[in-house]
Order: C-alpha cells, then structure tokens, then sequence
C-alpha cells in the first residue's frame, strides 16, 4: 500500500473518530444545558403551581363566604320578618310564604335548645344535638351563625341561623348544589390544572398522597388509577422534588409540589426536551461532517494531483525526521478556517432558532391561557353578579312583603330596623306617583326623575307593573359604587302600588370581580423565569397593567414601544425602558396583552454552546490537519514518477490561463462552461473535485429539509418548532425564523429547479437541435423564473410588502421599457430567433464576419464558437445578416489547370476513372466529386473544375483534401499542371486575310451576335 | 430488575419444594394467602377502577411474601366480624389486616412485632364545638358492636366526669357510625385512627388525646409452621428498616 492510501485511510477514520466523539460530546451537553434549563423551567413552575393552588383555594374560600354571606342575610331576614311579627300569627303555610319569599330549601323557627317551633317543612334531624350546637352561637353574640353542612344520604343541606329572642331563632336551610358546582369550577384539580401547560406539550397533574391515585390526569382514562403502578416512584414524590419519572412507559421530568392531601406534578416528556437537541446536534454534526468532508478530501486530492505532477509540484520545509508540505497545509488551514467559522455560525444560529422559537410558541401558550383565564372569569363574574343580583331582588321582594303587611312599618325608625335586618344600606318607599314616602337615607323629598338620561327614570316601570327592576352598579357623585334594586308594592288588587327601593354597596361583589380582574390574572403570569405579562389600553396605548406599579397609567410608545406591536398575535423583541424583551400580544376587546421575557434569557447558553462546539471541532480539524500535511521524510521519493494524465481524447477542458499577478491556474474552458454535459470527474481539479462533493452535500441537505417541509402535519407535532416556523405566524421581519424559512424557499426552490433542470438535461440528450434549443431556452426560463420567485417570498418573508411589489412591477416595466430597452430587445430577438428557427445551437452561421458554430441560444445572448474554439458573445438584438450554412449541404470546388498541350480527352478519360476512386477516399463526401468542364481557357492553361458535396462543417477542409486528391492524380498520370514558364518563340510571320475571307468574317460576326443576342457572359464562369 | 432478580430464587425454592412428595404441598407454598381489609385507605383498600389492592398492608404482606420465599400473594378481603374465622379454618395463611394484638387473641392466634402502632380516638363534627374530650361529659359516643372500645370510652370519660359518665351507642360498621355522626345520633365516634381516616373529613376533627395505643401485628393460626417464619420476617423488616420505609411511604 502506497504511503498516500495509508494517508487516506488513516485521515478517513481519524474524521470517523472525530465525528463520533462530537457527536457524543455534543449530545451529552445538550442533554446537560437542556436539563438545566427545564429544571429551571418546572422550578418556576412550580412556584406557579402553588400560587395557582393557593389562589384557587382563596378563590373557593371567597366563593363559599359569598354564598354563606347571602344566606346569613336571609336567615336575618327571616328572623326580622319573625321579630317583627309581620305576620300576626305563625304557622305552616306562613312559614312556607317565607321560604319561597327567600327562595331557600327549609325554613324553621327553634327554641334555645333546638327544639322547632314552627318550620315550612319537615326538618328531618334533630336539632337539639351536640351536632347542631353552631346554630345556637346566636344566642352567644346575635350574630348569624357560621355555616355548616349535613349530608344524610342524599340529602344535602347547609344551615344558617340568626337571632330572633334571647330564646327563639329563625334557621335557614339551603341546599349546597350551586355552591359546590361553583367551588368545582373554581377549586376541582381539573379546574386548576387542566388550564396549565407545561413547556410545549407538558401538562400538570395530580396524584393523591393518600392512596397514590391519579386525582388528575389530562388523560382521564387515568383518573382513578394508581400512580405508583404506572410507574412513578414513591420516593420521587417529595414536595419540591424535580426528576425523571415513568408515567404509563413516558419519561418525563417533573417538578412536584404538596398541596394538601395531593401532590401536583408538572411534566415535560422526555422527547420534548430532547427533541431541540437532536435537530440542534444534526445540524451541528452534519456541517461538522461536511466540513470534515471537504478538508480531508481536499487535501488528499492535493496531494495526489502533488504526487502526479512529480516531486517538483512540492513545497515541503523540512523539520528534523519530518517534513510538513506547505502548499497543502496552507490550503486546508483556509479551508478549516472557513469550516469552523461554518460550524460557529450555524451553531449559533440554530440556538438562536429554537430558543426563539420556544419563547414563541410558550409565550403563545401563555397568552392562550390568560385569554381562557379572562374568558372563564367573565362569565364567573356574570354569574356572580346574577347571584348577587337574585339576592337583592329577595331583600325587596321581603321589604316589600313586610311593608305590604305591615303598613304601619312605614316609619324612618322602622325602615332604618329592616335595612340594618336586610342588610341593606338604605330603603326608599315610594308612591304610586313615583314620590318618596320614607326613607332611612339622608334625602328625602324626592321624586322620581321624567328625564330618561336620570338613574331614577328607570324605576317608574315599577309603577306601570313591572315586578322588579335591577340597576347596574354606579359610581355616584364622591365616587362610591352603589346598586339600586326596586321591588313593586301591591295593593290587594294586585295592582302597582308604589315600590320599595333598596340601595346596596356591592363591596364583596366588586372584591370578587376585581379578584377575577386582568391585573390579578396578569400578576400570576411568570413566563421563563423572570418573564411576565402586561397590558396595554387599545386606545389610548397606555400601560394598564404592569408589575411595576408606577408604570401603569403611563405610554406605552413612550417607554420604547413601537405602533407595529399593537397587532394580535405580534411575537418580537419589545424595548421597555432600558430593557429589551422578547414578547407576544394578544388583542381583547379593549387591551393589548403581552407576555414578555428578558432578552437576555433567550440567549442562555447560546455563546457556550456554540464556542464549545467550534472549540471541539477545532481539536478535530487540528489532528486532521497535523496528519495530512506532515509526513516522514525518508520515501520521499516515492512515486515521484509523475505520470502525466492521459490527455483526453476530446477538447480539454480545463485550462491553464496566466492570471494578471502572473501566476498559472487551471479554469474551466469557454466552451466548457456552457457545454451541456457534466464534466468528468477526472479532468476536474482537487478544487472543483471539493466543491463537487460540498455541493452534493448541501444537495442532502436541502433535500432532506425539502422533505421535511412537504411532510411537516406528519413529521412534527403541533408544537414542535418546525411547525412554528413553517406555520409562519411569527412577525414579518428580518429575524432569525424569516432567515430560516428563507432557507427553507431557497431549499425548495433550488431543488426544485434543480430536479427540472436535470430532467430537461436529460430530454435534450434525446432530442434533435430544435428540441435542444427549446430545452436550453427553458433551462434558462426556469433558472430565473426560480430566482424571481425565491426573491418574491424571500421578500414576503422578511416583510415587505409584496402586493406593493407587485404593483411595483408595473412601475418596473416602465423602467424596463425607457431603462432597458436594450435587455428587451435582446429578449425579443431572443424569442425570434428561437421561433422562428433562424439558426439553432449546432448550426454553423455567419453574422457579420464571424462564422462559427452556435453554441447556446439565450434569452439575451447567443454563444457562437469559431472554428478556433474562441466563443463570441452576441446580444441578440445585434444578430442581423444572419448567414445560416447548415440547413443545406455546401459544396466544395477545386479549380485545377492543365497545359495547353495536354489532350483535354485524355485528362477526362483519367477522371472518369479516378473520381470515385477520390470519394472513396474521402468518406466525407456526400455526393459527387463531380467533373464540371473548362471552367476558363486561362494565361497559361486550361482550367477545369471539380466539385464535391458535403457538410458546411467539413467545406473547407474538403477544397483541400480535394486539391491534394487531384495533385496526386495528375502526378500518377503524368498530366502537367501549368505553371508560369518563359518560352522564347521565334516571331510568327501573320498572314494578311484575303478579300473573300474579310467579308466572309464580318458575316459571321454578325450572323453570330445576332444568333447569341440573349446569351450573356458577363460571368467568365 | 428486583424482581427479576427474585425470580431464578422462586424458581429455585419451587424446585426444591418439587423434591419433596406431595403436590399439595407445592400448591400451599409457593402461594401465600393473606387476609387483607378492604376499606382502609393508605392500610390496605380495594380500588375499585383497578380491581387491585394497595396499602401499607399489602405491601407489608408483599415484602412478606417475598421473604418466605412464596411466588405469589393473594388476597382475601376479610371484615372485623370474620377476620377470626377465615383465619381459624385456614381460608387464609395469615392476617395483616389492622389487627391489634391483645392479650385474648394472642391465645387464639399467633402474632409477629407490631408493625404499625395506632391510637384509638375520639372523632366529632365542627359544627358540634366539642374540642376536647371533657366536652363530652353525659354525651352520646357512638362505638363498633363487639370492639373493645365501649370500655375504653367508658373508663376515659369516667376518669374526666364520674357523675355525667357518657352514653354509648353501638353501631353495625364503621359506616353506620360515620352516619349517625354525621346526622348529630352521636355525639363523638370512637374509633382506631388508621379507620377513622377514612371517615375523615373537613367537617371533622379529632379531639386531642388518645384513649389506647393499638398495636398491629401480623396473625397466624396458633402454633403452625408459618408463625415462626413470619415473626422472624417480620423482625427482619423492622431490624431493616423497610417497615419505616413502607410507613413513611403510606402516611
């Protein structure tokens, strides 16, 4: 084995080597950083997790003393109806009245020790137990008592008792099925946690930490089952415990937090998080290879063309024992060089991709969960605000009742007793004309209002019979929010009879809603880990929510904002202050929603990844370099025999040119350069042969993302950032998903342009001249309709107007049209010629005074080759005069003189002879030779003609293989050409014309002009 | 991988068990057969959706199984009322199942360490105020028909109030007590805590103070072959640690 193959292999597996050992450095620091970061992520999370949690619990809490607060009313309600004694008498249907008058389940009067006295219904428990002690703390301080709950069977109650005498009280019961419903939706572990997204495709969990069930799972076939025999460790479930658990054969790594009688998990599957680096490590592996690639087989070639080119083509520096060839380590240094800049690039650049795409697509999920959060809470509110508002509508419909009863209650001291009773704050008795008849408020003397814009005006269809009317909550005059309920009066007719207003101040309903508000769901935002949302007003582009509270209020644009970023679904680097941040918006009704993380946290450990990528390709490179251009000194001789490449049978078609600074260096010839044919890989240079395999690789690679692409709802999940850059809902613009979908257009465009071109390369070979012609012409056409169309989406991708473009192109044509006349014409021309077949590639023509050979017709220019294989570019507007020689066979002529001596006879006796003897000669003949006559009795001898016919191509070799073919007959036959010779002659004495003869001649002339009157010969031919 | 591990040793034992005449035997060892509770949640309690059991019970008897060398365990679920007799005719080798060892049923049956050591205790409803044990001076204390427990209360309450003394009431099961609880028929329910959890609720507290320590032990049919094999396994898992381990994992 030659010491260069050794080489070869060698550096072949040192490359392996290197390519494996990257590969496994590179995986195991993704693995590493990636790992860090999700632990990072889930920690965060679970901070989340617990607020979540513990908010949610304040929320049900909040719920449940809201529900309890409306029923402690009415239990106080009743007792004011009983200590009232609204009704003169108590008894059954009395006592029903008023349960449907507070619309509760069961209504009871009881004694001190819990014996009833009166009741709607039967109660079916004993009251005088330990078990209902809480109600009898009334009678400890008059407050209402705290609620509790009894569930016997399916029966379900909540009671509420409230002081009536130092020995009776009135108890409310009401069946909790409202109340439990609301606390499902607010506190169930689905309600928490199946709005909670985790990473990309991550989801939370719930698993009891009594008996190791899933509470909840997202997949609720799940639910129920025992978590520890779907494949969770009981040891890993440690509150704040962070680690790779089995969930169902799933690896996924979860944070785990305690609630209660609970641990929530928040899980990311293990693909999810490796997912980022597989594509990463590829990427990075695969330029890696690349550049790997290139170096060793560049340098191989190198040294193999050194080793044809003999010992000479060296440049070695000796080093001791060992010599290091200069050209070739200089060479690859470069190469290296490049590569590695290659891999820092690309490296980062994919870092940059998907961290950016992550922060997208979570900061899209982000939103997404505010935007259900927001949706969920309004319709709480409505519903708590329904709630409230029924509850009002009793306390009016039982101030009615009691008013209608007892009309002697009609007193300020009484009113001002029921209100304190109703907890309401004030109660206005109006008349049938709409006149305040008592009040327990500071004004009185009012009347209700004729002006419909007047909060009162809406009370008088009270008095038109309508049963009830509710206000919205207003903020009066000092700014205190109040609710005006009225409630119509009857008379016993029926008929309205004035109407009992109530006011209330909604403080625990407006705690409520402001508890549901954009700024409390926006607090418990954390994006990243020191992301958060804030918004924006619609209008007035103003802060309305921010963390830092002296920000609200204040302009957004002022702080760095820019008006594009007030648009749904904006994903882009947002400047607040001084700090860059990577955001998202969401547009509601009246704000602009963003989730934002620092910018700095996007870049994480791009530089270290990226740096250390390189620095390990460097060590590769480094070795490979050491072994390719260092070898022993002692066979240095070796093979120095250069063989010299067998120079090939065709045109060559690399050339040695003499560049301007006068060194020598191989181009590819001109006739090469537009020649339809691949160059064979041996004629090619190490070069050449390099940028060969670098194209071919990058082909693999844009193949691959072109299948990719066309694959992508099968290849990618939803979430995966592949489908995110392709879904193109990421903001138009120079950032880094434009680059990479442009890199994905480019891809697709040039494969596609790429596998046409081949496939018309092929049919041009199976083609006549016309059908070349065509076939060059669309290979043109598609080379740059694929440019134009690359640009237009490239364009579009980085966000300029393409509409505008197009519209621009008309104005294009116009510049075209004055600007470029030139390139139209030229087109056009093109066009004609091809159609109109004047001349086709492989013609031989003649425009002006050049005749060639027509290389390749373009839509501008057209190529001829001159018999001297020099290659004249013509725009096509300047072809005129256009001479074609091949579309008819060309004739060659040879004209030959003989003496005058010599028998005319006898030469055309011999060229009877010799003529198809000369065909068989010259096989390119294609009819004839053919013998034409005298053509000219000349100075010094007869001149006869010979012609041929064959190809334009091969005319004029013809006339002279056609001249040599007659010297040579004519010398086997002794026939003398004549040449100029001086012969001195003796004068010749002229004798004088008779008289008969003189007028015999002037007959004949004349008798001849006239006979040959129409015969010309103005050609001596 | 442990029980891959455990696996050549079952196979082995079964080999060596097959040397000996007698398919019966076979059958008896390499299967243990334990009677088990079935609503005692982090005890042992039957899941309904996965028709298994789980528990610091079952693991015990597992683990139990496991050290006597027996290939499979299978459970019975037993109740208080025949707990006794499914062991006595042998339906089951042994009972793990919230049994506390006392001095009457250690001359029926044989019992291991305790593996697990309860308090019995007083359970009441919120709504009902009591929070201490004297507040239930001349109330109605609901208790298990048959436990031990009616003199446990008795003799307590006695100790705090001679003259108001405490009224009992019996219940069929633990559910019937839980019931009367919760309609206000008894005042306070006395129960063992392990059983009183699962009858738990926010509704409810525990007074302070236990009545008795129950300690739980493994129970075996007077005398047999399997007594002595189960002490000593037993004996092992506390010396080792893996009875902590199983508790911590189920409290």
């Amino acid at each position: 084995m030659d010491k260069l193959k050794k080489k070869t292999i060698a550096a072949v597996l040192v490359a392996a080597l290197c390519l494996l050992l990257l590969g496994g450095y590179l995986v195991l620091m993704q693995n590493h950083l990636s790992v860090e970061q999700q632990r990072q992520d889930t920690e965060q999370k679970m901070v989340q997790l617990r607020e979540l949690i513990a908010s949610s619990e304040l929320a049900a809490d909040q719920v449940r003393q809201t529900y309890d607060d409306i029923y402690k009313s009415k239990a106080m309600s009743l007792a004011f109806l009983i200590r009232q004694k609204v009704d003169p008498e108590l008894n059954r249907p009395i006592m029903e009245t008023y349960r449907k008058l507070l619309d509760v389940d069961n209504v009871f009067v009881l004694d001190k020790s819990g014996i009833i006295i009166y009741q709607a219904r039967p109660a079916g428990v004993d009251f005088t137990r330990a078990r209902f002690n809480q109600l009898r703390t009334v009678f400890r301080d008059a407050d209402p008592s705290d609620a509790f709950q009894v569930d016997i069977g399916d029966t379900h109650l909540r009671y509420y008792g409230a002081w009536v005498t130092p020995y009776v009280m009135a108890v409310v019961a009401q069946d909790p099925a409202e109340l439990n419903e609301m606390v499902a939706d607010t506190a169930s572990w689905e309600s928490m946690l199946g709005g909670v997204s985790v990473g990309l495709n991550g989801y939370a969990f719930a698993v009891s930490a009594k008996d190791y069930t899933f509470l909840y799972h997202p997949d609720e076939a799940l639910i129920g089952l025992d978590a520890l025999d779907a494949g969770i460790n009981v040891e890993d479930l440690d509150d704040g415990n962070c680690a790779w658990m089995t969930v169902n054969g799933e690896d996924l790594y979860c944070g785990v937090v305690r609630a209660d009688d609970a641990y929530v998990l928040c899980a990311v599957s293990r693909g999810e998080i490796n997912s980022a680096n597989a594509i990463t490590v590829i990427i990075v592996l695969f330029v890696f290879f690349t550049v790997i690639t290139l170096v060793v087989l560049y340098a191989i070639l190198l040294l193999r063309e050194e080793r044809r080119a003999g010992s000479a083509g060296g440049d070695w520096k000796t080093m001791g024992s060992w010599r290091f060839n200069k050209k070739v380590g200089r060479k690859i240094a470069t190469v290296s060089v490049v590569g590695l800049a290659a891999i820092l690039v690309i490296s980062y650049y994919m870092q940059t991709l998907f961290s950016m795409s992550r922060a997208s697509v979570a900061n899209a999920q982000r939103l997404e969960e505010i935007d259900t959060e927001l949706e969920r809470n309004s319709r709480k509110v409505d519903q708590l605000t329904a709630r409230y508002d029924k509850s009002y509508i009793s306390k009016g419909q039982v101030a009615a009742y009691i008013l209608n009863q007892r009309p002697d209650l009609l007193t300020r001291d009484a009113v001002t007793r029921m209100s304190r009773a109703l907890g309401v704050e004030y109660t206005y008795v109006f008349d049938k004309n709409g006149d305040l008849l008592v009040t327990d408020s500071p004004y009185t003397g009012f009347t209700l209002s004729d002006d419909p814009s007047e909060q009162s005006y809406a009370f008088r269809s009270l008095l038109q019979g309508v049963p009830y009317l509710v206000q919205e909550a207003r903020q009066d005059d000092v700014g205190v929010y109040r609710q005006y309920v009225g409630v119509t009066i009857r008379d016993e007719a029926d008929n309205a009879n004035g109407f009992v207003q109530i006011s209330v101040l909604p403080e625990l309903l407006e705690g409520a809603v402001e508890q549901m508000g954009l700024d409390t769901i926006l607090q418990n935002v954390h994006v990243g880990v020191n992301g958060f949302a804030f918004a924006v007003d619609r209008d007035t582009r103003n802060f309305i929510y921010y963390p830092d509270e002296r920000y609200i209020g204040r302009s957004a644009l002022d702080q760095g904002m820019e008006e594009a970023q007030f648009q749904d679904g904006d994903s882009g680097y947002v400047k607040l202050g001084l700090d860059k941040y990577y955001a998202a918006a969401m547009e509601t009704d009246d704000a602009f929603i963003y989730v934002a993380r620092p910018a700095a946290e996007l870049s994480g450990d791009r530089v270290l990844i990226s740096l250390s990528s390189v620095g390990a390709s460097m060590l590769c490179l480094a070795l490979v370099w050491l072994l390719l251009c260092f070898e022993r000194t002692g066979a240095a001789a070796e093979g120095a025999a250069g063989k010299k490449a067998a120079a090939s049978g065709k045109r060559a078609r690399m050339v040695d040119v003499v560049m301007p600074d006068g060194s020598v260096k191989k181009t590819e010839s001109a006739f090469s350069r537009w020649s339809n044919e691949t160059m064979g890989w041996g004629e090619m240079t190490p070069e050449q042969k390099t940028t060969m395999v670098m194209k071919l690789l990058l082909g693999v690679l844009a193949a691959f993302i072109v299948l990719a692409v066309a694959n992508k709802d099968s290849a990618f999940t939803s979430t995966s950032v592949f489908r995110y850059v392709l879904g193109g809902t990421w903001t138009r613009g120079v950032n880094v998903f434009a680059i990479t979908a442009n890199i994905m257009i480019l891809c697709v465009v040039s494969v596609v342009s790429m596998l046409l071109r081949f496939l018309l390369k092929l049919l041009s070979r199976s083609m006549n001249a016309r059908g070349e012609t065509v076939v060059r012409l669309i290979n043109n056409l598609v080379k740059y309709v694929s440019v134009i169309v690359a640009l237009y989406f490239c364009f579009a991708m980085f966000g300029v107007d393409t509409a505008t473009l197009l519209a621009s192109a008309g104005i294009l044509s116009l510049v075209i049209g004055l600007g470029a006349q030139d390139l139209v014409k030229d087109i056009v021309a093109g066009l004609f010629i091809i159609f109109e077949g004047e001349f086709r590639v492989g013609d031989i023509v003649t425009i002006g005074d050049w005749r060639g050979t027509v290389v390749e017709i373009g839509v501008r220019t057209t190529k001829i080759e001159e018999p001297g294989k020099n290659i004249k570019i013509i725009n096509n507007s300047a072809i005129s005069n256009v001479i074609n020689m091949t579309r008819k066979e060309s004739f060659a002529a040879c004209d030959i003189g003989i003496e005058y001596g010599e028998s005319l006879e006898r030469v055309e006796a011999i060229l009877k002879e010799e003529l198809p003897n000369v065909r068989k000669h010259l096989p390119k003949i294609t009819d004839g030779p053919f013998y034409k006559g005298v053509a000219e009795l000349g100075d010094s001898g007869v001149i006869i003609k010979i012609v041929a016919q064959c190809a334009e191509g091969d005319r004029i070799q013809m006339v002279r293989d056609l001249n040599r073919e007659m010297k040579l007959i004519f010398d086997k036959h002794k026939i003398n050409v004549p040449f100029p010779q001086v012969v001195v002659n003796q004068p010749v004495e002229f004798l004088e014309a008779t008289e008969w003869q003189k007028r015999q001649a002037e007959k004949f002339a004349k008798e001849q002009e006239e006979l040959s009157k129409n015969i010309e010969t103005t050609f001596p031919n | 991988m442990k029980k891959n591990r455990i696996v050549p040793l079952l196979l082995l034992a079964a080999l060596a068990v097959g040397l000996f005449p007698g398919g019966r035997a076979l059958a008896a060892e390499t299967t243990l057969t334990v009677g088990v509770r079935d609503d005692i949640v982090n005890f042992s309690y039957l899941n309904e959706t996965t028709g298994k059991y789980y528990g610091l019970e079952i693991d015990l008897a597992r683990e139990l199984g496991k050290r006597l060398g027996r290939e499979d365990v299978q459970f019975v679920t037993v109740t208080p009322a025949t707990r006794r007799e499914t062991l006595e005719s042998g339906q089951v080798d042994c009972l793990i199942a919230c049994y506390s060892i006392t001095d009457a049923r250690k001359e029926v049956f044989d019992f291991s360490e305790p593996y697990y050591h309860d308090d019995t205790v007083f359970m009441v409803q919120r709504s009902s105020l009591f929070t201490a044990p004297e507040d239930l001076a001349g109330m109605t204390v609901g208790v298990l028909a048959g436990s031990n427990a009616g003199e446990l209360v008795t003799a307590a309450m006695e100790a705090i109030d001679p003259d108001k003394g405490v009224k009992l009431r019996e219940g069929e099961d633990y559910q019937a007590l839980s019931d009367d609880l919760e309609r206000g028929a008894v005042d306070a329910v006395c129960m063992d805590g392990c059983i009183a959890q699962a009858y738990m609720n926010e509704d409810r507290l525990y007074l302070p103070g236990s009545l008795a320590a129950q300690y739980y032990g493994v129970a075996t049919q007077k005398d047999s072959k399997l007594s002595g094999q189960v002490a000593k396994a037993i004996e092992d898992m506390l010396a080792d640690g893996t009875v902590d381990a199983l508790v911590d994992k189920w409290d």
